[in-house]
Formats: C-alpha cells, sequence, structure tokens
C-alpha cells in the first residue's frame, strides 16, 4: 500500500513517483482525498476527443472561473483547431506552458501539496508525471490600516494574513537583491509556509543559523499564528516578558532588517516575529522616528516613567499608606486621611478589588463587539469611578492610582510588553503589602535580576545596558537627529552560553 | 524537572506570601491613624511630672463626600517621664497617634527651665519624632497655646508654619529645627536663641491668638531668659544665614536735615573677623545691606548722588547703632554670647583660643567689638516726586 490510513483515520504519505496511467495516478490521489468532496476531477477534453488527460483542484482554493474560461478552454480551441490524435497531449502541453509557469511533478506528496496549495494539476496517459499550474482563487484580508500600532504620523499599511501579500508589501519597501526570504514549511498537517527574511550584508550569520536551526527543530501539527513559533523558539519558556518582538507593520519590519535583525513571517498570521530583539526595542514605536527627535525623546522619557508607573503604582500606594507614612507629605497625608475615611477595607484589599475590576472591563471591552463594547465601559466607569467611592468601597486616591497605572500600562507599544508588566504589578503588590518597600524593593531586585539574565535569541535583553561603550548605550536609548544616526548597529552577540532553548528535546507538548 | 522544581517553589512562595497579608506588626492603616502635627511638652515643678499633650487632626467627613474638613483633637496625658506621660497618651487614644507628621514640639517655660536636657534627649532619641521639626519655647504653660483657636482659624501647626514662613518680612523671631538646636545644647561657651510662642490679642477674635514673637535664649542646657524682637533680628542677621539669606526688614531712618525715610533692608554678606591683640581677643564685625527706599516724608530728590549718599550714610548708622545696643546688651547685661564669637575664635585661633578657654565668661563682657556697616540703595521706587515735578 502507498497510502496507508493508520487507526485514528490518520492518512500518512509515503513518497510513491507517479506512474504513466493516468488513471492509477487518480485512484491513488482520490484515496489521499477520500471522504473530501471538494476535489474535482474533470475530463480535460471533449469525451469525443479521448485525449486521455485530467485536470485536479480543490474547488474552493482554485479560481474556477478562470480555469474554465481562459485555461480549459484554450486547451480545447487550441485542440479542435489543430486536431491529431496522437499529439493531442503535445498540443495540451505546449497550451499549457504558452499559459504560464508549470511545474512537474514527479511524485504523489508533491501533487498533494500543489494541490493543497491552490494549483490545478493535470494527468495525462502516457505521462508519469503530473503538471501543476498555480491559480489561487480565495479570498483574504485586504491590507488595512494597523489596529495595534498606531501612529499619528508615517506608512499607514499593516501586513494581512495572507504571506503572498505581506512579502509583497516588504518587499516593495526594500528593493535590495541583499533582502533574502527563506521559505519553510512547519506543520505537520496544516504545512504553514514560513517565511525568514534577512537582509545578508548585515545580518550576523551565528543568528541566522542559531534561528534556522530552531525553527528546523519545531514539531508541530498545526500551526495558527506566529505566537507558536515565538514561543517554540523563545529563550526562556517561563519568562514573563516576551523576547521576541511582533509587529503588524512592514515598516517596522525593513527598519528592523535593516538593522540586521531576522524577520519570522507566516502565512494566515499578520503578525511578523522580529528576533532578536530587546527590552528598549519594545519600549520604542516606529514611530518615534518619524517625529521630531525633540519630539520622539520626550516620548520615550514619558514611556519610561509610565513604565514604571504602570509596574510599581499601586504598590508604591500600599507601601506609603500602610508602611511608610512618614513619606507622604503632610498636606497629601491630610487629603488622603479624609478620603479613606469610612472605607471598610484595608488599602491592599481595595487596591486588589479596583486592580481586579479594571482588569475584568478591560477584558469584556476587548471581548465583546464594538456596538456593545461601548455600553460596557460606560457602565463600567460608572461602577469604578463613581457608584464605588459614591458608596464607600474604595477611597477617592485609590481610584486615581488604579487609572493611572491603567492608562499607563497602555503607553507601552508593545502589547505583549505592557501585559508582563500588568502581571508583575499583582506579586509587588502582594510584597508591599506584607513588607513595605523592602518587598517592592525585593520584587524590583528579583525583576531585574531576571531582565539581566534573559536573552533574546543570544543577545542580552537589556542590551546595550551594562554595555562599556557608553556611546552605544546613548544611542539605543536617546534618539538622535537622523543625520547623527548610524544605520545599523548591531547588539553584541553570544552564541556561546548554554542554550536554554527547548527546541533540543523533541516531542514537543502540542501548543493550544 | 529542574523548571518544574522551580515554578513550584514560586507557586509555593507566592501562596505563603498571599497567606502572610496583614501579619507585618509595622503595617498601619490609614483610616486608624490620627495624625499629630503638634505636641506641647509641660513640666510641674512641685510634682515633678510631664505632661504630653497632642494635637490631632481626623477627617471630619467620611471618603465619599468631597469636601476634605478636619477635627482638631487634643488628648494629654501626666507621667513621671516623658515616656510614660506619651505612653499613656497613646494608649488612652481611640485612634493610632503617630507623630511622623509632628512639625512642632512646644516646651513649656517650666520644662525649658529646670528639665529641658530630659525633654531633648527623648526628642532626639525616638525615631518616630522628625528632627527637622522645630523646638519652639512657649511663654507660661505649652498645652495652653494648643488649645488657641489661630488667628486664621487654620490648625496651629499650618498657622505656625506660615508664621515662619513669613518671618523673611521682619526678621523677629528665630525659629530652628530640633538636629540645630542639639548642635548648639550643650555649647558650654555660648547661648543661643530659639522661637518663642506668646500671644497677641486678637482684633477679630474675643481669645487671645498664638504668635511667634521675639526669642528664647539659652545657655547652658537650659532657658534663661527672652529676647525681645529688635535683639531677635541683630541674631539673625549676625549668625543665621538661614534666615538672613531671604530677610527683608523694615527700618525707619532719620536724617540730620529733619528727612525720614523707610527703607527694606536685604543683607548681602555678613561676616565676623577676630584677631588677638597683645593676648586679647578683638572682634570686628563688618556687614554689607543693599537698600529700597519705600517712602519719603517730604518731596526731595531721592535720585540725586548727594542725596543718596546722605542716605546711605545715615543708614548704616542707625543699623550699625542698632547692633551695638543689641550686642552690648548681650555683652554686658546678659553676659551671654549668643553671637557665637567664641566658635570664631576657637577656629580661627585655636592655639590662642585654648589659653582664654577658662577665662571666657571673664573675658567675653569686656571684650571690645567693633562694628562696620555699609548700606547701599539700589533702588527707589517708580517715583521721583508725587506730582511728577522735577
Amino acid at each position: 500500500m502507498f497510502i496507508r490510513p493508520n487507526g485514528g483515520g490518520r492518512i500518512e504519505l509515503h513518497q510513491v513517483p507517479l506512474i504513466t496511467s493516468a488513471a492509477m495516478n487518480l485512484e491513488q490521489l482520490q484515496r489521499c482525498y477520500s471522504e473530501n468532496e471538494l476535489l474535482s476531477i474533470r475530463d480535460l477534453c471533449h469525451s469525443d476527443l479521448n485525449c486521455g488527460a485530467f485536470i485536479v483542484y480543490l474547488t474552493i482554493l482554485v479560481d474556477e472561473k478562470r480555469l474554465n474560461e481562459q485555461i480549459i478552454r484554450k486547451i480545447n480551441l487550441d485542440l479542435s483547431v489543430n486536431y491529431d490524435h496522437g499529439h493531442a497531449q503535445k498540443s495540451i502541453l505546449e497550451t499549457l506552458y504558452s499559459l504560464g509557469d508549470v511545474q512537474v511533478l514527479t511524485d504523489i506528496t508533491e501533487v498533494v501539496s500543489h494541490v493543497a496549495d491552490a494549483n490545478f494539476v493535470i494527468f495525462m496517459d502516457g505521462h508519469a508525471e503530473g503538471y501543476a499550474m498555480s491559480l489561487p482563487g480565495y479570498e483574504t484580508r485586504p491590507i488595512g490600516e494597523p489596529q495595534l500600532e498606531l501612529n499619528v504620523r508615517g506608512p499607514r499599511e499593516a501586513f494581512s494574513d495572507d504571506l503572498q501579500i505581506n512579502l509583497g508589501m516588504v518587499f516593495r519597501r526594500m528593493k535590495s537583491p541583499n533582502l533574502k526570504a527563506k521559505l519553510v514549511h512547519i506543520g505537520q498537517e496544516s504545512q504553514t509556509k514560513v517565511a525568514i527574511l534577512y537582509l545578508a550584508n548585515v545580518v550576523d550569520s551565528g543568528v541566522l543559523d542559531e534561528i534556522m536551526r530552531r525553527i528546523d527543530a519545531i514539531e508541530i501539527n498545526t500551526l495558527v499564528d506566529s505566537t507558536q513559533i515565538e514561543e517554540l523558539i523563545q529563550d526562556s519558556t517561563f519568562s514573563p516578558f516576551p523576547q521576541i518582538l511582533d509587529t503588524e507593520r512592514p515598516d517596522r519590519v525593513i527598519t528592523a532588517v535593516n538593522r540586521g535583525k531576522i524577520v519570522i513571517m507566516m502565512d494566515g498570521s499578520p503578525n511578523a516575529l522580529i528576533a532578536p530583539s530587546t527590552f528598549f526595542e519594545m519600549l520604542h514605536p516606529s514611530e518615534d522616528l518619524y517625529e521630531r527627535f525633540y519630539f520622539a525623546n520626550f516620548m520615550r522619557t514619558i514611556r519610561l516613567i509610565t513604565l514604571f508607573i504602570s509596574l510599581m503604582g499601586p504598590s508604591l500606594y500600599i507601601a506609603l499608606t500602610t508602611f511608610h507614612l512618614e513619606m507622604i507629605p503632610t498636606p497629601l497625608m491630610m487629603t488622603f486621611l479624609t478620603a479613606k475615611a469610612g472605607i471598610p477595607f484595608p488599602t491592599f484589599i481595595e487596591a486588589i478589588i479596583m486592580e481586579l475590576s479594571f482588569e475584568v472591563l478591560r477584558e469584556a471591552n476587548l471581548r465583546l463587539p464594538r456596538v456593545v463594547g461601548q455600553s460596557v465601559s460606560i457602565v463600567g466607569a460608572l461602577i469604578i469611578g463613581e457608584a464605588a467611592v459614591q458608596s464607600g468601597i474604595v477611597s477617592r486616591p485609590m481610584v486615581i492610582v488604579v487609572a493611572m497605572t491603567g492608562i499607563a500600562s497602555f503607553t507601552i507599544p508593545s502589547f505583549s510588553t505592557g501585559i508582563s508588566f500588568r502581571i508583575l504589578r499583582f506579586p509587588l503588590m502582594f510584597l508591599a503589602a506584607n513588607q513595605g518597600m523592602f518587598g517592592v524593593s525585593v520584587g524590583l531586585f528579583l525583576i531585574v535580576y531576571h531582565l539581566c539574565s534573559l536573552r533574546s535569541c543570544g543577545v542580552l535583553f537589556l542590551d546595550p545596558l551594562g554595555s562599556d561603550n557608553m556611546k552605544k548605550v546613548l544611542k539605543e536609548i536617546i534618539l538622535f537627529p537622523v543625520k547623527f544616526r548610524k544605520a545599523a548597529s548591531r547588539q553584541e552577540i553570544q552564541l556561546n552560553y548554554t542554550s536554554k532553548c527547548a527546541t533540543n528535546n523533541t516531542p514537543r507538548k502540542e501548543w493550544d | 524537572m529542574r523548571s518544574v522544581v522551580r515554578i513550584v517553589v514560586i507557586v509555593v512562595l507566592f501562596t505563603i506570601l498571599i497567606l502572610t497579608e496583614g501579619c507585618s506588626r509595622d503595617n498601619n492603616e490609614i483610616s486608624d491613624i490620627a495624625l499629630n502635627t503638634a505636641v506641647a511638652i509641660d513640666y510641674d515643678i512641685k510634682s515633678k511630672k510631664y505632661t504630653f499633650t497632642t494635637y490631632c487632626v481626623l477627617p471630619l467627613n467620611t471618603g465619599q463626600e468631597k469636601t476634605g474638613a478636619f477635627t482638631q483633637w487634643i488628648t494629654s496625658e501626666t507621667g513621671s517621664t516623658l515616656l510614660e506621660a506619651g505612653k499613656k497618651m497613646r494608649s488612652h487614644a481611640g485612634k493610632n497617634v503617630i507623630f511622623q507628621h509632628n512639625k512642632f514640639f512646644i516646651v513649656g517655660e517650666d520644662a525649658a527651665r529646670y528639665s529641658l536636657y530630659g525633654v531633648l534627649d527623648y526628642l532626639t532619641r525616638k525615631r518616630e519624632f522628625r528632627v527637622t521639626s522645630f523646638l519652639i519655647i512657649s511663654k507660661g504653660q505649652a498645652s495652653d497655646k494648643l488649645k488657641l483657636k489661630t488667628e486664621s482659624g487654620d490648625i496651629i501647626s499650618n498657622d505656625l508654619l506660615g508664621q515662619i514662613r513669613n518671618n523673611k518680612l521682619l526678621g523677629h523671631s528665630s525659629p530652628i529645627i530640633i538636629k540645630d538646636f542639639v548642635n548648639l545644647f550643650q555649647n558650654p561657651y555660648r547661648g543661643f536663641v530659639t522661637a518663642s510662642l506668646g500671644l497677641k490679642q486678637s482684633q477679630a477674635k474675643s481669645k487671645d491668638v498664638p504668635i511667634l514673637s521675639g526669642g528664647a535664649l539659652l545657655y547652658k542646657e537650659k532657658l534663661v531668659g527672652w529676647l525681645n524682637g529688635k535683639d531677635v533680628l541683630v541674631v539673625n542677621i549676625l549668625t543665621n544665614r538661614k534666615i538672613w539669606r531671604n530677610l527683608e526688614f523694615p527700618e525707619n531712618i532719620e536724617l540730620a536735615s529733619g528727612l525720614h525715610f523707610t527703607s527694606v533692608f536685604h543683607v548681602s554678606s555678613s561676616e565676623i573677623h577676630s584677631e588677638f591683640r597683645n593676648g586679647s581677643p578683638v572682634i570686628r564685625v563688618s556687614m554689607k545691606l543693599n537698600a529700597a527706599v519705600e517712602s519719603v516724608n517730604q518731596d526731595t530728590k531721592v535720585l540725586d548722588a548727594a542725596k543718596i549718599n546722605q542716605m546711605e550714610k545715615a543708614a548704616s548708622d542707625h543699623i550699625e547703632k542698632a547692633i551695638t545696643t543689641s550686642l552690648s546688651h548681650f555683652q554686658k547685661d546678659l553676659k551671654i554670647d549668643i553671637i557665637g564669637f567664641s566658635n570664631v575664635l576657637r577656629q580661627h585661633h585655636p592655639k590662642e583660643w585654648k589659653v582664654i578657654q577658662k577665662e571666657w565668661d571673664n573675658i567675653y563682657p569686656i571684650m571690645p567689638i567693633q562694628t562696620h556697616v555699609s548700606v547701599k540703595i539700589q533702588r527707589a521706587g517708580m517715583t521721583t516726586s508725587i506730582g511728577g515735578r522735577d
């Protein structure tokens, strides 16, 4: 048997060469696609002609209208004009080659993969080959504006879900022949196309080899989103921080590639991965480059401040108001005193209530349809902002602290980095309620310790902090005017450390 | 396997963390506290007992209301030591009294005269009391002052803070913080001045209101007397740079020609030089001031160079006279080195100082002090004369 259905009805393909009988080849193919009614097998010519040629395709993937009107019609026309029974097949091939790029397939697995990739395949009696031509006819999301990485100035295009379109957007922006794209298929069942982009003259070959090794080691059944690739190739599995930056903006991909980064894009996901990425790159949106450098640096400073607020806002408030009353200026202390009068909960419980309700609201708003979402946010704002205070459940300063923290966490441009700070806020709050500023300091120390030890594909995550080259540190953190920016500055690569990447261990747990 | 162990450890630690919330003895819920803003310390000579009085603020409203109104709460306890009185007071209080925001320690006259060391020792030893709070000596009982309403109607600590802030307009008070107080406290050769809290008859209120005016003179670890505002001003402009840097004090000056003018003076430099002549110390005080003419009693060409020279000369003489008068009062009447000449001598002439150190109490009253004041009038106001005549 060439095709062996196993116990669970799963079909395993083995490399079987095609034979000269078209009917036999079709039978094999049908066996692969048994119970799949989408497979269409048609006689290519009028039955009177009996040319022995068949066309096979999946109805939903191939543009049937174009197939009928342009390809089959043309073949038939050509056949009827110079009909010669002995040379019918030759005529078909000639017509086919004149219509576009034809791939010659010799193996049934090749046929299956081409059929699945929106090709139609022509079998002919006497030919131990199949002839495939791509004719995609499925609909994809058109190019739209970015949903997450918004900007005021600069390019407005965002990636769609189709790899072909996405690659086009990138290559349209960078015409250099040095821009390379390696294609691999990931997923035993899904066979998803994944493209790895890099600028050959800038990229560090060590990092490229390492990333290719990790991607090759991925074993997964179905690849749905680039998050799976990210999780499978990242260095530290249990770190709260994302170590690989994701973007939906082609201009960002161009900037990254130009800096020697490697970009991983997959079919079916609008998120491209940029590796290796550092902490500061996650704090800087692409818009920084499109604003005047004064404003860009001002926003960078603001973002650093909001980073600390989003991480430590509630915990500092808890620590100060329950342990270190002397650190609050007296007039402010008096304000807190009146605001807290008659509130039944300790500050810590208050903070937890407010933080959780904020997270609930945020999540509800995100998941609900836009029409309903608006009313939820109004009700939520009323409950959190007004009713909770009016009924004496939480104090006003706590509402301000939580609101400020919430807003601050949204200023971090990378959504997943923002999430990690939001999560770390809770342990810090526990530590603050337990030990005051001492606890907060311990928590912060642990976070910094972890960040220092973290690496993204061999690059220190906190790069350029800790580098002895002060100029480099400044260049990374402060944005100089365009004149003084160097095109590509690469991170120091440290690949000779013991990799924590789990790609070394084979069968991995299925990502779900 | 290692990572699983690590995760288990983290989860266990986190659970312990959550379960031990609120177990710390150091936490102090803000809704349980009474904010102490002023403390009065009194001492009864007969019973030898201390009275510890605290002035706290409590919120009047509940958190739901928008206005932040306060009610004052004064509580007092007596004990044979300050610690005992304080402990008693705290244990009898219905709220958790915290002292971290206390700004004023008002020490009663008797406590300052007879038991100041004990008071100061307690205040500096305890971590809860800020060393940056002001130590003020009250004329009479200190606790009585806390019970008075202030003229502005604000709580007493805010009112006193405002008075200290406005001291730069007159300079008749010399408030010092505990840290500086302690530094000067034990010096046997010199005395020093701190603010004194007295009473003033209020125009608007039926009762007297507390004001900071004049100074309490401390020498050899106890209160020895009071200074009037003019003397405190001289002490301030000679010694206290923190105060004279911002001070702009007014003086009324009379010229021989019958011209009166009022001027605001600002000290630009104040120096004390010392030297030994034939084994005896001589002090030279030199001071430079800038002045702005604020009012003149008759039509005068103030911008005329000769006139300005006359006015500057008169102003210099006036201030020189004020300084000399105060210094001779300190020397001849009080016989206490309030300005700290002994410090200057010790710093600049350590060998000679060692010789005269023991005789200082006898040398100081007869020590010659030369004063030199130079005033520069820098501004004369917007008008040269009323009516626009030149």
